[in-house]
């Protein structure tokens, strides 16, 4: 029998306080011609129960790597070469190709980018979430039907029985994304990795999918992992917020506190460089001179350094730890010169 | 040399129709209906709206990348499209045009350098030298090392490209330029920089913009005036502060609402529009807003909305403008996971 | 596939471009682009060599009679007469394979390389000026390539030649028009692909005229192409004059060709195989040379490239 009523619980043994997801020192490398590059160095996080986690990067952050690793959907060139991802307890890195693909799609579900690469133009909408389904279950096709419109009345599309017939490219990008989370949505997952979902969409629609998931989530209990460029977007979503630098960690907080207290100058730039609604517009906007470092160019050091208005000759050396700013600080950053101290940082709310 | 007139551009009732071969048969798709606006010099006119309003139609037009089905489109006086030979020419150095994506905008095999001198080329302006001089000082003026001249697009970051095609339409000193979303494809930090490059040079070069962007946060930043466009319509128009801060029509105001903000966490009570946008191969009768605006009444679904003043230089196309109001809109815009 | 592409984004921003390598399976059998272009290189560069240097190779006249020394096999059958005198063998009138297939294989290619000439000034002339201008233009060249594509051309080069005493410079003609369709329907296909390009509205907003545009931002995207087809081309003509000479329409003898001599070879294939077979596996060793050049050099300019 197939429920159509949606919680995920977790699983009776394990306990609520444990994260659903522990990730630790996860790094993932391409082969190139020019050489070995680290897309992901050396990432550490976890993922509460319910909770979301934003991820905020830019291009070259490895932000949309670090999703697929987690996935397991990394393949050559590029190969998951050290740490550890604990989901519901398992370490998803000894699972077998078999095993992993029990737990994708089910489980743990994903939502990427762009809905029109990521559905199939070739079938129709219920065709491709009944495939999900009885992927992963047994049950008769009238069943699956069913789980599949429930999850589209969930998501708020009207006449899900009639949707069913229709083909990806017949909807608007917002309807597809809808489709696209239903479709994560089909067995319940504990935790779905949204890959910045609302980045090809219209402001209004944005707004639309960013509530939907935010009240989907609060329903269901499942937890996020929110990844976007758009620190705003993030903001509204997000429960903490985890920041990328060139593969690395470099500060990860709770929301708001990280917006109004950030500890890692890459932070407080961003945040300086992007123009809100409140921004003044008689002063420039702050600049991160310069840009990525080329793969070539990375030598020791924080990999910040070469950008960094506070950067000191400690910062050259090694590359500072990704860890908090005190014994009870739920505040970690990678910097040996924060912009704040764990007092600071813990008097603002946190969640 | 002083223009007589301080208007640079005026758009006057420009419409725009395709006949697009649809699932079903042959359908119009109004792209623009009834489209009027007038630029004054130094002016930086922000034109915002989502995807389906028509605003890089509008900008295709200005440029002269396809002809207005209805309307006349005057620059400095002159209609547009009436140009030919040598007089279209002069306007291409009048009027230039920097694209959204900073790649596909640059063609592959033509290094930076030679990018910023095919417009001095194609217009034989100096010498081989002279132009080389050029090129050089344009490079400076927006702040590209002088040795990314000899490289190639592929060899360049997204900024850096985006510096090139901006120093490309500047090559001719164009007196109006349009800039089709010149940032979206850039990362924030990198979008920062390009965004103080353009203010700088607007007051270096007393230019005059257009700048077209889905962005409002952006264009808040640049712009002194912002039209904002709908299904191929202008629904508001006005000095920015203004408009921003007060809307007179709900679009607009359900647009800033939609925005998130990470300075002040409204995004966590975002009042949230309902429904898709119309596709523009069928437009709603009457006010093309009606089907989602949360103060419809029934005038609004049989009569168009004219743009009527609301303040001084602001005008809102809707029945209802005065009660535009955020208090006035939130109970009917609750936030929701589904719509009609 | 998409991490290959979330990292090639990423790897934009980092400088110049840093490539994934082939994978490891491609390598493996050395399939990719440029094993097959040089082996087809090599091949064809022997095959052109050796004809071209037919009379440094071979004593014999390939049209001198020699009546008595007919119908001799290959060297290595030794116990029909077979001999390293005529290592190839002879064919009905006593003349040496070996010599008729080099000074052959020389006719042939040069009919076809001349050929081809023709068939690519013409084809990618009317492929540009048809996408770049369009309207009037581009219909009725356009219509006239569709005709030709539609009709049995070998039929029709059959009628002409039979009609009009053939001569070199009318099957160059021929074989010219054989081929100049394909260039253009791709060349045009790949100008109206450039056209939509921005870089190429960002010259048109920049004031540069329709034969600018064409000549300097188009046509070196149409090169690689034009390559490619060329490559493909080349064999279609080999065959293609094979084939008339086959059947008595090409080269007149004693003009040795390769479809001549297979024509020959028809009366013979019971007690002398290789009179048909040896010429018809020249034309088979020019043509893979080709066409392995051409598929690596597909894959090396692929994705850059629009396949016909």
């Amino acid at each position: 029998m197939v429920t159509t009523t949606a919680a995920a619980k977790p699983s009776q043994d394990s306990s609520l306080l444990e994260p659903v997801l522990s990730v630790r020192h996860l790094t993932t490398e391409f082969e190139t011609r020019a050489g070995l590059f680290t897309a992901v160095k050396d990432i550490s996080f976890d993922v509460a129960r319910g909770e979301c986690l934003g991820i905020v990067g830019e291009s070259g952050s490895g932000k949309s790597v670090a999703a697929l690793s987690i996935m397991g959907l990394v393949d050559y060139p590029g190969k998951v070469t050290a740490g550890q991802i604990l989901f519901d307890g398992t370490d998803i890195r000894t699972l077998n190709g078999r095993e992993l693909r029990k737990l994708r799609g089910s489980q743990l579900s994903i939502i990427f980018q762009d809905p029109q690469t990521s559905l199939n133009p070739l079938f129709t909408i219920g065709r491709q979430m009944i495939d999900v389904v009885r992927a992963h279950r047994r049950c008769s096709l009238p069943e699956a039907r069913d789980l599949a419109i429930a999850k589209l009345n969930l998501v708020g599309m009207s006449a899900p029985e009639t949707r069913l017939r229709a083909y990806p490219w017949e909807l608007s990008g917002g309807l597809r994304q809808r489709v696209a989370i239903a479709m994560a949505l089909l067995l319940d997952p504990l935790l779905i990795i949204a890959d910045e979902p609302t980045t090809a969409l219209d402001v209004s629609i944005q707004a639309q999918i960013v509530s939907l998931l935010r009240t989907l989530k609060v329903e269901l209990g499942f937890s996020l992992i929110f990844i976007s460029h758009d620190l705003g977007v993030i903001s509204s979503i997000a429960d903490r917020v985890l920041v990328m630098y060139a593969g690395r960690a470099v500060e990860q907080h709770a929301v708001p506190s990280i917006f109004t207290v950030p500890g890692h100058p890459y932070t407080s730039a961003l945040l300086a460089s992007a123009p809100t609604l409140q921004s003044d517009r008689t002063l420039p906007l702050r600049v991160i001179e310069g840009g990525l470092p080329q793969m070539q160019d990375r030598l020791s050091g924080c990999v910040f350094a070469p950008r960094c208005g506070y950067v000191q000759e400690r910062c050259l050396r090694a590359e500072p730890p990704f860890v908090p700013l005190s014994n009870t600080s739920n505040h970690e950053v990678a910097c040996y010169y924060p912009l704040v101290d764990a007092h600071a940082s813990d008097g603002k709310g946190e969640r | 040399m002083m223009a007589a007139s301080p208007r640079v551009l005026d758009l006057q009732g420009i419409g725009k129709t395709y006949r697009v071969r649809g699932q079903a048969s042959a359908s119009h798709l109004r792209a623009l209906d009834d489209v009027s606006l007038a630029v004054d010099r130094q002016q930086i006119v922000g034109v915002v709206g989502e995807s389906g309003c028509g605003k890089s139609t509008l900008a295709r037009i200005i440029i002269r990348l396809e002809t207005p089905t209805e309307g006349t489109a005057l620059f400095e006086g002159t209609e547009i499209h009436a140009l030919r030979g040598a007089e279209l020419l002069a306007y291409r150095r009048r009027v230039q045009l920097v694209f959204q994506d900073p790649y596909s905008a640059l063609a592959p095999r033509m290094s930076v350098e030679d990018a910023i001198e095919e417009p001095l080329k194609i217009h034989k302006i100096g010498t081989a030298q002279d132009r080389r001089l050029q090129v050089t000082k344009l490079l400076d003026l927006v702040g590209l090392a002088r040795e990314l001249g000899r490289r190639y697009p592929h060899q360049l970051s997204g900024g850096q490209r985006q510096r090139v095609n901006i120093a490309r339409a500047l090559a001719l000193n164009p007196r109006l330029l349009l800039l089709d979303e010149p940032v979206s494809a850039l990362d924030v930090s990198i979008q920062a920089q390009v965004l103080n490059l353009l203010r700088d040079l607007q007051q270096e070069l007393g230019l005059t913009y257009v700048f077209i962007s889905h962005d409002l946060r952006v264009v808040n930043y640049l712009c002194t005036i912002v039209a904002v466009m709908y299904l191929g319509r202008i629904v508001e128009y006005g000095p920015l502060q203004v408009v921003f801060q007060q809307p007179r029509h709900p679009y607009t105001l359900a647009l800033l609402q939609s925005i998130p903000d990470h300075t002040t966490h409204s995004g966590r009570h975002t009042v949230v529009l309902r429904g898709e946008v119309p596709s523009p191969v069928a437009v709603p009768s009457g006010c093309a807003f009606h089907p989602r605006c949360p103060l419809a009444r029934e005038i609004c679904r049989v009569e168009r909305p004219a743009l009527r003043s609301t303040g001084p230089g602001h005008v809102a196309a809707c029945h209802f403008a005065e009660e535009v109001s955020a208090t006035a809109l939130i109970p009917h815009m609750a936030a929701s996971t589904s719509w009609p | 596939m998409m991490v290959a592409d979330v990292v090639a984004d990423n790897a934009l921003d980092l400088g110049p471009q840093v490539a994934i390598r082939p994978s490891k399976l491609r390598s493996f059998l050395r399939l990719n682009g440029s094993g097959t272009l040089v082996a087809g290189l090599v091949l064809f560069v022997l095959i052109l060599g050796t004809s071209f240097a037919a009379p440094l190779l071979t004593p014999y006249d390939p049209s001198r009679n020699n009546i008595t020394a007919r119908l001799r096999p290959p060297f290595w059958d030794t116990a029909n007469k077979g001999s390293t005198k005529f290592v190839l063998g002879t064919d009905g009138l006593g003349r040496d394979m070996l010599a008729r297939m080099l000074y052959g294989l020389r006719v042939s290619l040069l009919l076809a390389g001349l050929g081809l000439v023709v068939s690519l000034v013409l084809g990618v002339t009317v492929g540009l000026v048809s996408g770049l201008f369009g309207g009037w233009f581009d219909l009725i060249l356009m219509r006239i390539v569709d005709l030709q594509l539609a009709f049995p051309y070998i039929v029709l080069a059959m009628a002409i030649v039979t009609a009009i005493h053939t001569s070199i410079p009318i099957l160059i003609v021929l074989l010219g028009l054989a081929g100049w369709v394909y260039f253009a329907r791709v060349v045009r296909g790949i100008v109206l692909q450039e056209m939509q390009k921005d870089y190429v509205k960002a010259a048109q907003v920049l004031g540069a005229s329709r034969w600018r545009i064409g000549l300097k931002y188009v046509f070196p995207n149409v090169l690689p192409s034009i390559a490619v087809i060329a490559t493909l081309q080349l064999p279609a003509l080999v065959i293609f004059e094979a084939t008339l000479s086959f059947l008595g329409l090409g080269i007149q003898p004693p003009t040795p060709s390769l479809g001549g001599m297979m024509l020959d070879g028809t009366q013979y294939i019971a007690n002398a195989w290789w009179v048909i077979t040896l010429p018809g596996f020249a034309v088979l060793l020019t043509t893979l040379s080709l066409n392995l050049m051409s598929d690596g050099l597909r894959q090396l300019l692929d994705p850059r490239l629009q396949t016909v």
